[in-house]
């Protein structure tokens, strides 16, 4: 088996498998609904932190008791789970207030009394003003109040230090990837890269890191990823983890090489200040990170960033790809389409389910846009 | 020698098939799509063939658009419905710049180039509200077969005012309507209407410009067009070439531009 296929196969576990896993081995673990929660505070209360998502998970019936099929995919696919128990080999679920659903999904949780009993949320703010951090430093001051509470563990400035350390050296790593993704002769498709970041961030950061390493170190000698269409894309989304849809993107539409999502780069850019007071550095990185339309007064640097992306990664095109009902998603979308357009930079907008649905429109959507594409490029 | 080119259009409810001998439509071919799409593509391909008249092998390229282009039984080129039903209009009438298509499922906003390919394009999501599905369900909850929807329609009064995000909602406000003891054209035409503010929707990412078609099933539906024209407020072109087979017809041009 390829280190490829690893990630692969460790990709497609359900995270409550792993959660058995770690518990098996004496470990916490803590499922983390948002972007905004600093797995960095909760690798130094000796837990997991475990980005959540719905692996291996179908159906949202029991999760639509509570949300009407007008509430994103996500939201109904993770309350679906905690109402039938998939999260109750979990120590805690973190939520916050990074969209609306989400605040919901921590209020539904508490009143159906789902496991796992310890459930924390993290009000931010939908800007990133000094005001702003300073709330959000309030915030994990009280996160970090009740993990030593509830936990009974040391948790001081020096552990999280550590954990920031960490963690910046997986960043750093993460950016050679995204370097080796944008060459030539790629060896990573999209695909590949979206299963690996599920991976390292489901399993302890220093795993995650050796990981980074051994794949860094393999990749000079993997052969190149073919790239059926020809077509070099950046993929701009919110939550996105459906491998399927992936690889339907990459097949019908053309290589993904950069993206911009929670669920992936987004997720793990740019790094947190090890000079500064450690939380005060994890609400500055939280608030000023690139992936979330959440801080809207961020739109700048990511229209920035993409336009930034897709030049040095000679991309023919955006893909905005969003769960069906993100309202925030859909503000951000529409605003980016026109921006990009400005920039000369050709746009295709999608919107899904968390998982399958749709494939047929889909394939006629990225077959059409790559025919625009061929079409805009025959008439220069 | 004679070069023949076939176009194959597999939809969600209709399976369509032009035949071009040097250019030219030569035959045509319609039928209900089958439960397997290989079985429509055999089925539509028998049928231009004139079910033994001229071999297929006879034919030298053919190509596939629609839900079933993946399921060729047969060596094609495939292109998606939304190059082809721009391809098609435009060699309909050349002055074509934009396709409205309204099909089984789905409904689609496409601008063209001086060439008839794709600019741009918009194209419903999930929502089956600005479908011919629509249409269908709709007529069926007033009462009439789908043909005579839009012929009621052009006799109904304006102001039965139905809404337009969802067809299942849609149907309860057919059947308040009829409670309500409104007449059936002023309905029809709050269907008609109603469906096609829901297609024009996507004319909010793709701007209309003059020379404005529409193609598919729903093209046949005089009521449909004449509430295009009210709502946008310009004159639909109209083809003397059946609109239905619009798509199977760019496919056939492709066909041939691949020889």
């Amino acid at each position: 088996m390829t280190i490829l296929e690893e990630i692969r196969a460790e990709a497609g576990r359900p995270l409550p498998e792993l959660a058995e896993k770690y518990h098996a081995d004496g470990r916490r673990c803590a499922a983390l609904f948002c972007g905004f929660i600093p797995p960095e505070i909760v690798h130094a209360a000796g837990a997991v932190p475990m980005r959540l998502r719905a692996t291996g998970h179908s159906g949202t019936d029991a999760g639509s008791t509570y949300f009407a099929q007008t509430h994103c995919s996500l939201v109904r696919h993770a309350f679906d789970m905690a109402m039938r128990g998939r999260f109750a080999g979990f120590d805690a679920v973190m939520f916050s207030t990074g969209c609306d659903h989400s605040r919901r999904v921590y209020d539904a949780w508490r009143h159906a009394d789902a496991a796992p009993a310890l459930r924390m949320l993290i009000p931010v703010s939908s800007d990133s003003t000094p005001a702003a951090v300073v709330a959000l430093e309030r915030e994990l001051e009280k996160m970090i109040f009740t993990l030593r509470e509830e936990w009974k563990v040391e948790l001081d400035d020096g552990a999280i230090g550590g954990a920031i350390r960490q963690y910046n050296k997986q960043r750093a790593l993460l950016e050679q990837i995204g370097r080796a993704r944008i060459a030539d002769d790629s060896r990573l498709s999209g695909a590949d890269v979206l299963a690996l970041h599920q991976v390292i961030s489901s399993v302890p950061v220093d795993q995650g890191n050796a990981l980074l390493e051994r794949l860094l170190a393999e990749l000079p000698g993997m052969p190149a990823r073919e790239n059926a269409t020809g077509t070099r894309l950046f993929l701009v989304s919110s939550h996105f983890e459906d491998l399927r849809r992936m690889a339907t993107i990459e097949e019908f539409g053309g290589l993904v090489v950069g993206d911009l999502m929670c669920t992936g780069t987004g997720y793990f850019h740019g790094p947190v200040d090890e000079a500064a007071p450690p939380l005060t550095a994890l609400a500055e990185r939280a608030l000023h990170r690139l992936s979330c339309p959440h801080a809207a007064d961020e739109i700048d640097r990511r229209v920035r960033f993409i336009v930034d992306s897709v030049r040095e990664g000679r991309c023919d095109a955006v893909i905005l790809d969003r769960l069906s009902f993100c309202a925030i998603g859909a503000a951000e979308f529409f605003v980016l389409a026109r921006r990009l357009k400005a920039e000369g930079i050709a746009v295709l907008e999608l919107e899904g389910e968390l998982h399958g649905g749709g494939e047929g429109q889909l394939r006629t959507r990225l077959e059409a846009f790559r025919e625009q594409l061929s079409n805009r490029d025959s008439a220069r | 020698m004679t070069t023949l080119a076939m176009g194959i259009d597999i939809g969600s409810l209709t399976a369509k098939g032009v035949l071009l001998a040097n250019g030219a439509p030569t035959a045509k071919f319609l039928c209900r799509s089958l439960p397997s799409a290989t079985e429509s593509v055999r089925s539509v391909a028998s049928g231009l063939c004139g079910h033994g008249r001229i071999e297929f092998e006879q034919v030298h390229a053919v190509c596939l658009t629609g839900y079933g282009r993946f399921q060729a039984p047969f060596p094609a080129i495939e292109k998606s419905e939304i190059s082809c039903h721009g391809l098609g209009a435009a060699q309909c009438e050349s002055s074509v710049r934009t396709v409205i298509d309204i099909g089984g499922q789905d409904s689609k906003v496409i601008a063209l180039d001086d060439r008839g390919l794709v600019q741009e394009f918009a194209m419903n999501n999930k929502c089956a509200a600005g479908t011919g599905r629509a249409l269908e369900v709709l007529a069926h909850a007033l009462g009439v077969p789908v043909e005579e929807l839009g012929p009621l329609a052009l006799r109904g009064k304006a102001g039965c005012r139905l809404s337009n995000r969802c067809s299942l909602f849609m149907e309860n406000d057919v059947l308040q309507a009829r409670r309500d003891g409104i007449e059936k054209s002023a309905i029809a035409r709050g269907i008609i209407d109603a469906v096609v503010e829901r297609v024009l929707t996507l004319t909010a990412k793709l701007p209309i410009r003059s020379g404005i078609c529409l193609t598919g099933g729903v093209a046949k539906n005089p009521g449909v067009v004449a509430a295009l024209e009210r709502h946008l407020d310009q004159p639909m072109i109209r083809f003397e070439f059946d609109p239905q087979l619009v798509g199977a017809l760019g496919a056939a041009h492709f066909a041939a531009r691949s020889l």
